[in-house]
């Protein structure tokens, strides 16, 4: 019986021996490229306001798209203020403020494994945090927060990150 | 037959257990004549047979005894290989089995769909939420696959008075201003558009030009 349990232990170590290697490459080379993806990105937010009014400016098809199927209550979608940042100091705090109102604090902890950037985030309603965040965002995948009700909608805060 | 000539038929035939060996070893010591006289009775009775049955007699339906015989070896001889295959353990009949292969590739399998979920991923996410206001409440905070985005739904939120006017800016540039994490905010070509300090707390104080 021992030396049964001794032989199937040396069979999955070797097993592993043979594939731990092989994924350890698999992932450099996936930090590798995570690396690489996070040169001239940028973050974009924006401060949108989701009702059921005619508005101004709305934001583009794409966005309008995928806010109209995360909050299926609303059918337009406002753009009220956006802060395009293409310069992000790693590890330093960093803002996106489209207004005064509801802005943004993050800092980034730089590349995440298999892409995207990892980031701590602080959402600001004037003078208070509403949520804190420990998150990774990665292109074409952004980041919608739900904010404060505000007249006949809701306040959305949209982060993503841009190539 | 009683336990005692029961015990001495067994020694004489040889087929003492562990357990009866015992028992014999203490009768031969408590009545070491009993056992002498049953030895020389069993004696007595092979000799008698011995010279009542001739040797060249053939044993009565010789065939089926010799095929009864070989039957009993051949039984025998699986248990027995059964036993060391079970203690000894064949390394290749486990390289053999597919049950083997089978464990191994699904190994693999699980091992590189990790890896794969790495490099595909399905968006991005989050680790973690907190909200520090406790009547502020996260929701939900997860990646919905049919918006293609990761969402923090907060509800217990306060809302905005219908009055207060929200004006949006298109913020181009900002650069860290100061030590506590304050910066200028540009718009189009270097227009400052806002000033930010920090409060004694940390919270941020906006003065918009």
């Amino acid at each position: 019986m021992k030396r049964k349990v001794l032989i199937i232990c040396s069979f999955i170590a070797t097993l592993l021996a043979w594939a731990c290697p092989l994924a350890n490459a698999q992932k450099e080379r996936l930090a590798e490229s995570a690396g690489k993806s996070t040169l001239n990105t940028k973050f974009w937010g924006a401060l949108v306001y989701a009702s059921n009014n005619k508005v101004g400016k709305e934001v583009n098809k794409g966005l309008a798209m995928r806010l109209g199927k995360a909050f299926k209550k609303y059918k337009t979608f406002e753009l009220l203020g956006q802060h395009t940042q293409d310069k992000v100091f790693r590890d330093y705090v960093n803002w996106i403020v489209p207004s005064d109102e509801l802005n943004l604090e993050f800092e980034s902890k730089g590349p995440a494994d298999g892409g995207g950037m990892k980031v701590l985030l602080k959402l600001w309603q004037k003078k208070k945090v509403l949520v804190k965040s420990d998150a990774v965002i990665k292109p074409g995948k952004p980041l919608f927060i739900a904010g404060p009700l505000w007249r006949d909608g809701r306040l959305l805060f949209v982060l993503e990150l841009r190539n | 037959m009683n336990r005692k000539e029961e015990i001495i038929t067994r020694w004489i035939d040889g087929e003492l257990n562990e357990e009866d060996r015992a028992e014999f070893d203490e009768l031969m010591k408590d009545d070491p004549e009993f056992c002498a006289r049953g030895r020389q009775q069993a004696e007595g009775i092979g000799d008698a047979m011995r010279s009542e049955i001739s040797n060249d007699v053939q044993p009565p339906y010789p065939d089926f005894f010799n095929s009864q015989i070989q039957k009993r070896i051949r039984q025998e001889s699986r248990q027995s290989s059964a036993t060391n295959s079970a203690s000894g353990f064949s390394v290749l009949w486990w390289l053999r089995s597919p049950l083997t292969w089978g464990a191994a590739a699904l190994f693999l399998i699980m091992l590189f769909s990790r890896n794969d979920q790495l490099s595909s991923g399905d968006g991005s996410y989050v680790v973690s939420t907190y909200a520090p206001d406790p009547k502020v409440k996260v929701e939900r905070a997860e990646y919905d696959d049919d918006a293609e985005a990761t969402i923090i739904m907060l509800t217990g939120l306060d809302p905005i008075p219908d009055d207060v006017e929200i004006e949006g800016r298109d913020i181009t540039a900002y650069e860290p201003s100061g030590s506590r994490g304050g910066g200028i905010f540009y718009a189009g070509e270097d227009q400052l558009v806002f000033v930010m300090e920090r409060g004694i707390e940390g919270e941020p104080e906006i003065l918009v030009r």
